[in-house]
């Protein structure tokens, strides 16, 4: 196992060097990063763009010095992605009389523009993941909360975020600590057919919920009794100490101009049908 | 001037039979006072009693009146009393309402809208009494060990500088040294910071020299409230009520039951040995 450096800061997806230089960036600006980025691959189809903007990213992953193995543990999960959406799209894309036929399995047609489709859609999810995944290794709970409170997000709902994010963690370790409960009690998973499986998670949902409901239990008492009352959106009153302590430098206002520009060009794109699926070299085969 | 005032407190949760049957007690401002008895005893009903998370939180039937800081727990709420009242519940883990301890401890401050440097002030002072250093403080609070997580929950109750701070079994699910170092803060805390304390704990043998009072609950109702080395002078009794006390008290109480040592009952260590040594040298 590798030694792990000196100074780590827990994000929400694993660890970051605390000298990584996305740390210079105040966190609305990488919150506003994720927002103006991820507009590109749900606005722009073409698929060049989509593999550029993808590469983009990964020059950005080491930049940044997030650990680009992350990424492998999620090569199932776009495997698995490829195969739903290329039947989502060649067995339930339709079929019009002037489609290529590539194949056909009893009354389903397999036509080259439904798998262009689903090749486009892919190309254009593989990207968003990545931003997102880029987006959770560089960002902690606190970074959110603060980037939403300087986007002048009521506290309440910043903080539910914050929850939010927490209590997807804080499941998963449930999860794994009823798992590791069923395995002292000699149940194996992984030895059961996958029907068994899915029969077995069943199980933990009763429990899951349990400890979620309990968990809540605490929280509502433990923030009475910090003298937080719930009284609506509106919190007067209440000092913001944390957001007091970033500042937007120079560097900030460079990124936000830049991505302000690049969020121009893409409604620009949109408006004058600039980049569009149809350019691209996919359809010319 | 009492700060606490209980009066024929009755309580019981929905569905079950009284928890508490009828408490009478009266805490002096300053006064540190820990609450012993066994499982279910209602120790932990009573402490939530005194915050106002009982009747507020709680569907439940309540009897009786408990004022505390001047304030009527059933006309008061939770977060109000929370500015007279701290509480640092047994799981540190449960209490934790952010991602890093300068969030943490900050959190209580920030409700009470008090100016940043101010906020800055008390957060270097709670972190300077419960001994957390400073580079942790991008830290997240699940990380740290079970006594630290402890130390950080009662620095986040001590930053708000409450008039009451009641600790329910804060060492219960602490290792050894987890339990060494929170009873070290609340040694320190009762050196330098002149709150009323009430603190709901099985260690007796660390608490009984901090007290200034021991009560003993014992199926909801208040069977001893003493000053510690009366409390501890009847060990038969507190043995009866499934309370245990420290072994150097048994066997000092052994000892004077057989005539080898007539002296009050040790609260420490040191009180111990000279019991031991008077009792040595009589054979």
């Amino acid at each position: 196992m590798g030694e792990m450096p000196a100074r780590m800061r827990r994000s929400l997806l694993g660890y970051m060097p605390v000298d990584s230089p996305i740390y210079r960036l105040h966190p609305a600006t990488r919150l506003l990063f994720l927002l103006v980025v991820s507009a590109y691959p749900m606005l722009i189809r073409m698929p060049e763009l989509n593999v550029l903007g993808s590469i983009f990213m990964l020059i950005l992953y080491k930049v940044a010095r997030v650990d680009l193995t992350i990424i492998k543990n999620y090569k199932m999960a776009f495997v698995n992605l490829f195969f739903v959406i290329a039947i989502a799209y060649t067995f339930f894309g339709g079929y019009r009389p002037e489609y290529r036929v590539l194949a056909e399995l009893g009354p389903v047609k397999i036509c080259w523009e439904n798998l262009r489709w689903a090749i486009v859609v892919y190309i254009q999810l593989i990207f968003a993941i990545l931003i997102m995944i880029f987006f959770l290794s560089t960002t902690r709970e606190r970074d959110v909360v603060v980037g939403l409170r300087a986007l002048k997000v009521p506290f309440v709902l910043s903080y539910m975020a914050g929850l939010a994010l927490r209590s997807i963690g804080l499941s998963i370790i449930d999860f794994n600590t009823i798992r590791e409960a069923e395995k002292a009690r000699a149940l194996d998973l992984d030895a059961l057919p996958f029907s068994e499986k899915v029969k077995k998670f069943g199980m933990y949902i009763v429990p899951l919920v349990a400890l979620a409901i309990r968990r809540s239990d605490e929280v509502s008492n433990a923030l009475d009794s910090r003298g937080f009352s719930f009284s609506g959106l509106k919190t007067a009153g209440r000092t913001d100490y944390i957001l007091s302590k970033y500042r937007l430098t120079v560097l900030d206002y460079l990124v936000l101009v830049l991505m302000a520009l690049f969020f121009a060009g893409i409604v620009a794109s949109q408006l004058m049908g600039w980049f569009r699926v149809e350019d691209s070299l996919l359809y010319r085969l | 001037m009492a700060i606490i005032e209980v009066e024929g407190l009755r309580w019981r949760y929905l569905g079950s039979d009284w928890v508490l049957k009828g408490i009478d007690l009266s805490v002096e401002e300053g006064e540190f006072v820990a609450v012993v008895g066994p499982n279910d005893s209602g120790k932990t009903t009573l402490a939530m009693c005194l915050n106002g998370l009982i009747p507020n939180n709680y569907p439940g039937v309540m009897e009786g009146r408990v004022v505390v800081d001047g304030m009527d727990t059933r006309e008061h709420s939770v977060a109000e009393i929370a500015r007279s009242v701290g509480f640092v519940f047994p799981d540190p883990e449960s209490q934790f309402l952010s991602m890093t301890v300068e969030e943490e401890v900050a959190f209580a401050l920030e409700n009470m809208g008090l100016p940043v440097d101010e906020i800055e002030e008390r957060l270097e002072w709670a972190l300077r009494l419960t001994k957390i250093p400073e580079d942790y403080l991008e830290k997240p609070p699940y990380e740290l060990s079970g006594g630290e997580k402890q130390r950080v929950a009662i620095a986040s109750i001590l930053a708000m500088r409450p008039k009451i701070i009641i600790l329910d079994e804060p060492t219960s699910m602490l290792d050894p040294i987890g339990k060494t170092e929170v009873i070290e803060v609340l040694r320190e805390m009762k050196r330098s910071y002149n709150a009323t304390v009430i603190v709901i704990e099985h260690r007796l043998e660390d608490i009984a020299p901090l007290a200034d009072r021991v009560i003993l609950l014992y199926r909801g109702e208040v069977l001893r409230d003493a000053p510690p080395r009366e409390f501890f002078e009847d060990v038969d009794f507190l043995l009866e009520h499934d309370v245990f006390p420290p072994d150097v008290m048994v066997v000092v109480n052994e000892l004077r039951k057989r005539g080898l040592y007539n002296g009050p009952i040790p609260l420490t260590l040191e009180e111990a040995e000279r019991a031991l040594r008077e009792a040595l040298g009589r054979r």
